[in-house]
C-alpha cells in the first residue's frame, strides 16, 4: 500500500479495503496490519554480463542481511552457469554472510533466469506461509540448463497456484525488465524496482524487505470453491496505489 | 558463635568452590610426515632419529618412527560441475588420473572416488581394482551415477524439479566444501595414511558447512588434503572504478597448507605464504604438465612416514614442525595437529 506520493502507508483499518473476487464484492474476514516476517529466496544474476557490478551485488546483499528482522529468513541463490542455491533457509545473519561472501562467483556463461526463478519458488515449496522470490538480474533469459526445467509458463502457474510472490530488481541494463517479468511480479502482487549503475542496491533491498514486512494480510471466503482460477481486484481509498495478487485459485 | 551456626559457614564455603577436574593425562600422537629428497625422490628407510619434531616450538623428547612408507587411504574427489572451465578435457583428466595414479597403487594402498555435481556421489568402497577405479572416474568426472557412484542419503539440490530419478546436474551448485567434509567422514575408519586429492575450480556453493568448519573438521581427523586447481584468478573492473579480485584458489592453498597437503594450480605449485618453517618449503616446481603433477602427489602420497610422539592429552590443537636431521632431504607436515583429552 502506496500513497500517491509512493510512501508506504502501514496504518490502515479493515473498512479502507475492498476485495472483489471475480468482481463480486466479499466481505474481509481476517485483516491484520502487524508486520510479518519474510521467508525470501534471493535468486542474484552471476551472468557474464553482471560482472561489473559484481562487488555491488554482493554488498547489497550483505546490506539486506544486516537488515534482516529476528524472525526473517532467507535462503541466497545464484544464477549463470550454474543454478546454484543454498541449502540453508535462515535468519542467521553470520551463516547468510558466510553464503554471500563464500559461494557467490561472477562470470557465467548464461542467464538461466526462468529455471532461477522456478527453482526459487521450489526450494520454499515446503515452508508455510507467505513465500517470496526476490530475483536481481541485468537482462533478459537465455534459456534454461539441462535439468533446471521451468520457463516463464510454469513460474506463472506455480505462482499463482502455490501463491508465491514475486519481486524483481533490474540493474545495470540499457533496457528496461523484460514484459514476462513484469507482468509476473504484478500478478502475483510483487514489485519490480530498476537500479541505476551507481544507485546503491542496498538501498533497493532494504526497501524491498520494508515493503515486505509492513504487508497487510486480508482474508475472505471466495463466492464459489470450484477448483479454478478467479479474477482478485483489491482496493484502498482514493490516493493510494494497492499491489496484490491479481488472481487466485479457489480450492474445492 | 554456636557449633551448628559454624557447620552452615563451612557449607556454604565448600559449595561455591569450583568442581575440581581430573588433571591432563599423556598420550601418544601419530602424525604423517612426507619425506623426501630435494628431487622429489624416496630416500629409503627412516630412523627415528632422522627427525626432529617440535610441539609449539619445544622439541619433542622422544618419537617413535615406522620406517617404512605408510600404507594409502586415498579419496579422489572430482568437482563435475559446470562451472569448471570449458577446456578441461574430462576424458584426458580421467586418462591421465588413471596413469598416474591407479597404475602406481602399492599392494596395501586404497582408493576410492567420489563426485562433486549437484549431488555428492561416491564409491561404496575403497579399493585396489584398477578397473573399477577408472570405471568408477569416468562416472566421477561427468556426475553420473550410472552404476558405481552412489549419492549420500538426503534430498535432492535445493531447487530441482521433484519428478523423476534425478540425475546429479552439472548445472547444479558445486558443494565442495560438503563434499570434503563427507570425503572425512568416509576416511574416518582408515587407520593409515588418509588423504583427498581434489580436483576442482574452487567455484563452492550449495553448502551446508562453510569453509571454516570443514577445515577445522579435516585437521580435527588428520586427513592431508591436496588439490590440483583448474583455477582462473580474475580482477574485474567494476562500475565506478573498483575492482574485483576473484580468488578461487585463495581457499585451496590455505586448504592444502593447513592440512599439510600440496596445490598445484595452472601447473604450477602453489607454496602458502605463510609457512611458519621455512625448512620445509618445498622449491617452487616450473610449470608441469598434468602427468607429472599427479606422478609428483603420487609419490608425495606414497613416501609418508607415520611419526609417534608424547603430548598432553588436553583437547587442543598445538603448533606442529618436523624437520629432517639429515642432508638434502625434505619434510613437510601439517602445521598443526591435534591432542585428544584422554
Amino acid at each position: 500500500m502506496r500513497d500517491s506520493s509512493g510512501r508506504l502507508i502501514p496504518d490502515l483499518k479493515r473498512d479502507a479495503f475492498e476485495i472483489r473476487d471475480n468482481g463480486e464484492l466479499r466481505t474481509i474476514t481476517i485483516f491484520s496490519n502487524d508486520p510479518q516476517p519474510i521467508t525470501v529466496a534471493l535468486m542474484l544474476d552471476m551472468s557474464g554480463s553482471m560482472t561489473a557490478g559484481f562487488l555491488r551485488v554482493r554488498e547489497g546483499t550483505l546490506r539486506l542481511i544486516d537488515a534482516l528482522s529476528p524472525a526473517d529468513r532467507v535462503r541466497i541463490g545464484s544464477f549463470g552457469s550454474e543454478i546454484a542455491l543454498s541449502p540453508l533457509l535462515t535468519g542467521d545473519k553470520s551463516t547468510l554472510r558466510r553464503v554471500a561472501l563464500e559461494e557467490l562467483w561472477p562470470g557465467g556463461t548464461g542467464t538461466p533466469m526462468w529455471s532461477a526463478i522456478n527453482a526459487g519458488m521450489r526450494s520454499l515449496a515446503s515452508e508455510d506461509g507467505r513465500r517470496v522470490v526476490l530475483v536481481l538480474t541485468d537482462g533478459w533469459d537465455t534459456g534454461g540448463l539441462s535439468g533446471w526445467t521451468g520457463g516463464a509458463a510454469e513460474a506463472r502457474r506455480t505462482a499463482v497456484l502455490d501463491s508465491f510472490m514475486v519481486y524483481a530488481i533490474g540493474v545495470q541494463s540499457l533496457l528496461p525488465l523484460r514484459d514476462e517479468i513484469v507482468s509476473l511480479v504484478d500478478e502475483t502482487g510483487g514489485g519490480h524496482f530498476m537500479a541505476s549503475s551507481t544507485e546503491d542496491l542496498g538501498a533497493t533491498f532494504a526497501r524491498v524487505a520494508d515493503e515486505l514486512r509492513h504487508q497487510y494480510l486480508l482474508g475472505f471466503t471466495p463466492a464459489i470453491l470450484d477448483g479454478k482460477e478467479h479474477k482478485l481486484d483489491v482496493r484502498a481509498g482514493r490516493g493510494t496505489s494497492v499491489r496484490a495478487r491479481k488472481s487466485f485459485v479457489a480450492a474445492k | 558463635m554456636t557449633r551448628s551456626a559454624a557447620w552452615i559457614i563451612v557449607a556454604t564455603t565448600v559449595a561455591t568452590l569450583p568442581a575440581r577436574r581430573p588433571p591432563l593425562q599423556p598420550t601418544t600422537v601419530t602424525e604423517y610426515v612426507a619425506v623426501a629428497g630435494l628431487d622429489g625422490a624416496s630416500i629409503g628407510p627412516l630412523r627415528a632419529d632422522d627427525l626432529e619434531v617440535l610441539s609449539d616450538g619445544v622439541p619433542v623428547a622422544s618419537t617413535a618412527l615406522d620406517d617404512t612408507a605408510a600404507p594409502l587411504s586415498l579419496l579422489v574427489l572430482i568437482d563435475a560441475s559446470a562451472s569448471m572451465p570449458p577446456t578441461l578435457n574430462r576424458l584426458a583428466l580421467a586418462k591421465t588420473l588413471d596413469s598416474q595414479l591407479f597404475a602406481r597403487l602399492r599392494r596395501d594402498d586404497r582408493v576410492r572416488v567420489g563426485s562433486i555435481a549437484s549431488r555428492l556421489l561416491f564409491e561404496s568402497h575403497f579399493t585396489a581394482d584398477r578397473i573399477e577405479l577408472r570405471a568408477s572416474l569416468d562416472e566421477a568426472i561427468t556426475g553420473n551415477d550410472d552404476h558405481l557412484l552412489k549419492p549420500l542419503d538426503g534430498p535432492r539440490p535445493i531447487g530441482a524439479p521433484t519428478e523423476g530419478h534425478i540425475r546429479p546436474l552439472i548445472e547444479g551448485p558445486s558443494p565442495i566444501w560438503d563434499g570434503l567434509w563427507e570425503a572425512r567422514l568416509l576416511l574416518d575408519s582408515e587407520r593409515r595414511h588418509r588423504t583427498i586429492l581434489l580436483v576442482t575450480d574452487g567455484k563452492a556453493s550449495g553448502n551446508t558447512h562453510g569453509f571454516d568448519d570443514t577445515l577445522h573438521a579435516l585437521a580435527l581427523g588428520g586427513v592431508t588434503v591436496s588439490v590440483v586447481g583448474e583455477v582462473v584468478e580474475a580482477m574485474v573492473t567494476q562500475v565506478g572504478g573498483r575492482a574485483a579480485v576473484v580468488q578461487p584458489n585463495q581457499l585451496l592453498q590455505q586448504l592444502a597448507s593447513q592440512t599439510g597437503g600440496l596445490f598445484f594450480t595452472d601447473g604450477k605449485l602453489l607454496k602458502d605464504t605463510k609457512s611458519v618453517d621455512t625448512q620445509t618449503e618445498l622449491p617452487v616446481s616450473a610449470t608441469l604438465p598434468l602427468e607429472q603433477i599427479l606422478e609428483r602427489l603420487m609419490t608425495d602420497f606414497q613416501q609418508a612416514y607415520a611419526v609417534s610422539f608424547p603430548t598432553l592429552g588436553d583437547g587442543e590443537f598445538h603448533r606442529l614442525a618436523v624437520r629432517s636431521r639429515r642432508a638434502k632431504v625434505v619434510v613437510r607436515a601439517r602445521p598443526f595437529y591435534f591432542a585428544p583429552r584422554t
